[in-house]
């Protein structure tokens, strides 16, 4: 049995309320199609503590044929998120343990969406692919960074 | 009553003696899915086979790394095998090797050398290539673990002065 049935097996169970550690962070975490475990969606709750918070954000997950020799490939909806370290335009997340340098096949689905949990929290302005709200964060005003992260969700380009 | 036995099936049950040392060390079990011991990797357990084997035991045998992290051989073999792995172990990323002295691990250990030879020539080639001077310095540290050290010319030198090119 291929590794990724065994995550999804753990991921229902999961999900069924088994880990708690996980009620707060995922809505949804399911492969678009039964028979097909190498396309996947997630929807997460934004941390309570970022600009985030009260917005559900959805993440494609494509998971590769070698996996999890090889990381899979996670990227949030185009034109969805707007986080300095997130393309708005494609959705590719810039988080190293997506890269194949240092990602390890001892993780799994669960420690990634844990990952891009804590990259809410805690972004990262000096390698940023979305240089607006980098340039904001690194003027360390939050007032702004809420304002702008809410003007985005709420329809702005 | 008088029974007779006219045939006798034996039925054998049996499962992989694997160290308790990862226990003893106090990591913690992955709470949710594992009542039994599975591999890192493949996720599933030592006593069934990675997902590219169809019959367990000698066909898809256990290997027990320094660390004490235990994989099926098959999975831990395939990931070193890729230059992203650095030849960590995925589980605690310290560099992998087999445990000397364990019966389980000897049939193998000729085959992850060479491994570990292939990935570290494979990296001084490429530090060569780019005059790269550190990384040249990181390799040959690294193969000095392993049984051979690296020339200023990439070539890999064994521990009995053989030329591995
Ligand atoms: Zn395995
Ligand atoms: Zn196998
Ligand atoms: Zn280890």
């Amino acid at each position: 049995m291929s590794r990724i049935v065994k995550e999804y097996k753990k991921i229902k169970k999961v999900l069924e309320g088994h880990g708690e550690a996980f009620e707060n962070l995922i809505v949804q975490l399911a492969p678009v199609n039964e028979y097909d475990l190498l396309s996947w969606k997630a929807t997460i709750r934004g941390p309570s503590d970022t600009p985030y918070n009260g917005f559900s954000i959805g993440l494609t997950i494509k998971i590769p044929s070698d996996y999890p020799i090889s990381p899979p490939m996670v990227k949030f909806e185009p034109y969805k998120m707007p986080h300095c370290n997130v393309n708005f335009q494609t959705g590719e997340i810039c988080l190293d343990i997506l890269t194949r340098q240092h990602w390890s096949p001892a993780w799994d689905l669960l420690h990634v969406l844990k990952a891009i949990e804590q990259l809410l929290q805690e972004p990262v302005p000096e390698s940023p692919l979305n240089v607006d709200i980098a340039n904001i964060l690194k003027e360390g005003d939050r007032t702004a960074y809420t304002g702008l992260v809410r003007y985005y969700f709420c329809g702005g380009t | 009553m008088k029974v007779t036995i006219k045939e006798v099936h034996s039925v054998f049950a049996w499962s992989w003696l694997i160290s308790n040392h990862a226990k003893e060390n106090g990591e913690s079990k992955n709470d949710v899915d594992d009542e039994e011991d599975v591999c890192g990797i493949c996720r599933a357990s030592f006593n069934a086979t990675c997902p590219g084997c169809t019959y367990p035991g000698d066909e898809c045998p256990l290997v027990v790394g320094d660390c004490n992290h235990s994989f099926h051989v098959h999975c831990i073999y395939r990931w070193l095998d890729t230059t992203s792995s650095k030849g960590l172990c995925p589980m605690c990323r310290q560099p992998f090797q087999l445990k000397r002295g364990l019966a389980i691990n000897d049939s193998h250990i000729k085959k992850f050398q060479d491994l570990h030879l292939r990935r570290t020539q494979g990296q001084a080639q490429e530090a060569l290539a780019e005059g790269d001077e550190e990384a040249l310095g990181r390799v040959a540290d690294q193969q000095s673990h392993g049984n051979g050290i690296i020339d200023e010319q990439g070539d890999v030198i064994m521990e009995q002065g053989l030329v591995v090119r």
